[in-house]
């Protein structure tokens, strides 16, 4: 007679599976140059182009802060976003080729699929960060709010990170296909842009100062950048907790209704 | 029973047909031509709204008569909106190549430069009606060409031969390499080739190696001769400006794309 089925398999811990993905993800990833390459180049060309760019408009708001200070936190955070919509890109590439499939054969509780994203996206976050910090480092940007402005800033990435691959995963589990990729790209720059992404509240006119009030990814920047800026102060802080918090809510949801519908 | 083929049709007649078929082509995929539609249109409505305020800066340094942001995104819109189409015009090539309708075109008593010159027609043709197209929209949302009727007409002809010229260096890859994915591929080159340039803002604002960078950037001194024609009013000097590097541009393209048809055809 042979045992009874357990009601969690010992390999279908929430969290050891969730791991297991994390580790066989960011093999993927390794094994993909092509895919990596651009999500790194980006940001870093993104930090110098910008700065280089628009940097003149930036003077007139932080006439004693170099350039790069407005615009390194920002290309961190976008590098974080769209890396972690190209870690979605996998999720249809496993739609495609069937292992996705097996995945959700698989005895263990579905949650552990979704973790396992969510895990390789903050993992895989730190590589923009690192990069484009050290971009800046040698560029000669300052920490006017000191070592926890770097702590800050990488609570701000792992928060985009998760909100990035919770949206693109969730458009992934819905339509299967890269005929999603566009959306998931559209959605983080509609978030990223109509911000204070390129210059502060005071430069902001017309139509996008009134969007971006309202937008929580300016608040989760402002969080991310403050101490690039000036001393470090709860009054910034928080209202990115909670913005986050609310964009939280909302991606995971999309990704967790995403998922369940997969399964009959 | 049917005719001999006695006569072959001209040159010319068949260029014709052919650019038909290759705006044809494009027209029906336009799904993939919005990006480079839409693109620049939302990149002028941010813009505007986050560097509205510096347009005292502009003014100071370069442009004493600049009225509105829209106004100075106006050539901007036109080069990048045009760059991101030829892009698409040459994966239509590579399109041909992978399916082997070039091949077929090849085996059939077609004129060899009439089917790249279609192409490149075909792309000159959506040039300019993406040059008329942002011309129009960015009007009716405030800007103002400086330069009146003729301001406009040489937008048009520049967009026309922006995309003549960087379509002709792309078919040269894309007959090459016959990969789409290969074509597809320079898109992020085109972003880079644009922000370091002064499209986005003038390069008297730029310091160290990135102003050298746009200063070399051939896309600043196209740009800048549309930008005059807008803002300052007309001048033989800013038409020549928006025209001539186009024209360069095109006659290197067309050599290379030339080149790499005839390699190909001595490979067949």
């Amino acid at each position: 007679m042979s045992a009874p089925v357990r009601a969690s398999a010992p390999g279908g811990r929430t969290l050891a599976v969730a791991w297991a993905l994390v580790l066989r993800n960011l093999v993927a990833i390794r094994r993909l140059p092509s895919a990596l390459v651009p999500s790194l180049v980006f940001p870093v060309f993104g930090t110098i182009a910008f700065a280089s760019v628009y940097g003149a408009a930036i003077r007139q708001y932080y006439p004693d802060l170099p350039r790069l200070n407005w615009y390194v936190p920002l290309n961190v955070l976008q590098g974080a976003a769209f890396g972690s919509v190209f870690l979605a890109f996998g999720a249809i590439r496993d739609f495609q080729t069937g292992i996705f499939d097996r995945l959700l054969a698989a005895p263990t509780r579905r949650t552990a699929i979704l973790v396992g994203f969510v895990l390789t996206a903050m993992v895989r976050s730190l590589l923009p960060l690192v990069l484009v910090v050290a971009i800046g480092a040698v560029g000669g940007m300052s920490l006017p709010g000191g070592a926890l402005s770097l702590v800050l800033l990488l609570v701000a990435t792992l928060m985009v990170a998760v909100i990035g691959v919770c949206w693109g995963v969730g458009l992934a589990f819905r339509f299967k296909s890269m005929a999603a990729a566009p959306l998931m790209q559209v959605g983080v720059f509609v978030l990223v842009f109509l911000s204070e992404s390129q210059v502060p509240e005071a430069g902001l006119s017309g139509w996008l100062k009134w969007v971006s009030a309202v937008n929580p990814a300016t608040q989760v920047l402002r969080l991310g950048r403050q101490g690039f800026l000036h001393e470090i102060t709860w009054a910034e802080t928080w209202p990115g907790l909670v913005a986050f918090l609310g964009l939280f809510a909302l991606s995971a949801g999309f990704a967790a209704r995403g998922l369940r519908k997969l399964v009959p | 029973m049917t005719a001999p083929l006695s006569v072959r049709p001209r040159a010319l007649a068949q260029v014709g047909a052919l650019s038909r078929r290759a705006v044809v082509g494009l027209l029906r995929e336009f799904p993939l031509l919005l990006p480079g539609i839409l693109f620049p249109l939302v990149f002028v409505a941010i813009n505007a709204g986050s560097f509205t305020k510096s347009l005292p800066l502009l003014r100071a340094c370069c442009y004493p008569e600049l009225d509105s942001f829209v106004t100075f995104t106006l050539a901007s819109s036109v080069v990048q909106g045009v760059l991101f189409g030829s892009v698409q015009g040459a994966t239509g090539l590579a399109t041909d190549i992978e399916q082997g309708f070039f091949e077929r075109m090849l085996a059939s008593p077609v004129n060899r430069t009439a089917i790249l010159v279609s192409r490149l027609a075909g792309a000159a043709f959506l040039g300019a009606l993406q040059a008329l197209l942002f011309a129009v929209v960015l009007t009716i949302f405030g800007a103002r060409v400086a330069a009146g009727a003729a301001g406009y007409a040489v937008l048009i002809v520049s967009g026309a031969l922006i995309a003549l010229g960087f379509g002709a260096l792309l078919a040269a890859m894309a007959i090459k390499t016959g990969s789409a994915e290969a074509v597809q591929s320079t898109f992020p080159l085109a972003f880079v080739l644009l922000f370091a340039s002064s499209a986005f803002f003038p390069r008297e604002t730029m310091t160290g190696w990135f102003r050298t960078l746009a200063d070399w950037n051939p896309l600043s001194h196209i740009t800048e001769g549309l930008r005059d024609l807008v803002i300052d009013g007309w001048s033989w000097s800013a038409a020549l400006n928006a025209l001539d590097l186009p024209l360069a541009v095109t006659a290197v393209g067309i050599v290379l794309a030339l080149v790499a048809l005839r390699r190909r055809l001595a490979a067949s």
